[in-house]
């Protein structure tokens, strides 16, 4: 018999996904007491937190920047219309 | 037998979030950017036949758009004028008495974390590069652009627990890189 899932107390997996999605701001302040609250007792959770954590300080602060989609989409036209006439 | 060889059928894919990102450190204006940066492909397909195979592909990309950064910036600077820095006083204003004032900012980054946020990005794109591509797409979509997540599902047809799936994958592989590359 499977046992009964715990609406308070959520496993490391659940947390994780819950963490991946507070790095968005899409989680809600029940998924964030939960998540705190297995971050009080569970090493794992708590590597992963500050992992995570670090990951989106660095990735943030204008450090990193990417082509605009739409640029790219254009930009891959054209060059695939030069590359068959360099073909 | 050459080293490396080219494959400009992927280069859009592989390096023009790579290419960008260098670009636009350097010109800090999009627009320029972009056309820097499609003139380094539209270079690279011309002078192909003159790779040796001793660089990567992207090493050689990156030695032509310097070389286009630096004609660059020559053009700009051949402009007489445009390069001079203007100062217009405002009413009731008068020479010196904004000088203290408008010349330190004690908020303002300085060259040490400028370079050190260049380097950082370069060092990101470097390990976005060893991701699954479409792993790398949704998570420079989610994370860098900032798209909804209803949006990225739809431009990749998936549902929203496997973009947390991707997401997460893509995470914990980034994190692991930048252990490697970035702190140690």
């Amino acid at each position: 018999m499977e046992a009964k899932k715990s609406k308070v107390f959520i496993d490391c997996d659940e947390a994780k996904h819950i963490c991946d999605k507070s790095q968005y701001n899409e989680s809600s302040w029940w998924d964030r007491f939960r998540l705190n609250l297995r971050f009080v007792y569970c090493n794992i959770t708590r590597g992963y937190v500050k992992r995570n954590q670090k990951l989106s300080n660095l990735v943030s602060d204008d450090k990193v920047e990417c082509m605009d989609s739409k640029s790219k989409t254009s930009l891959k036209t054209k060059f695939d219309k030069q590359l068959q006439n360099h073909q | 037998m050459p080293k490396h060889q080219l494959d400009p059928n992927k280069w859009i894919d592989r390096y023009a979030d790579y290419l960008f990102n260098y670009t636009i450190t350097r010109v800090s204006d999009r627009d320029i950017a972009d056309d820097l940066v499609q003139e380094t492909f539209f270079s690279g397909l011309k002078s192909a036949v003159n790779f040796k195979g001793e660089a990567s592909e992207r090493t050689w990309l990156v030695s032509i758009l310097k070389r286009k950064i630096i004609d660059h910036y020559r053009k700009i600077n051949s402009n007489k004028g445009k390069a001079e820095v203007r100062i217009n006083y405002k009413e009731g204003e008068s020479e010196g008495d904004w000088l203290e004032e408008r010349v330190a900012d004690p908020f303002d980054r300085n060259a040490e974390s400028t370079i050190e946020n260049k380097e950082l990005g370069l060092a990101i794109h470097n390990c976005l590069e060893k991701l699954p591509q479409k792993q790398a797409e949704i998570f420079k979509m989610k994370t860098i652009q900032n798209f909804d997540t209803e949006a990225i599902c739809n431009e990749f047809n998936i549902s929203a627990s496997n973009l947390w799936v991707i997401i997460h994958r893509a995470r914990t592989s980034l994190a692991g890189c930048l252990e490697e590359s970035w702190f140690k």
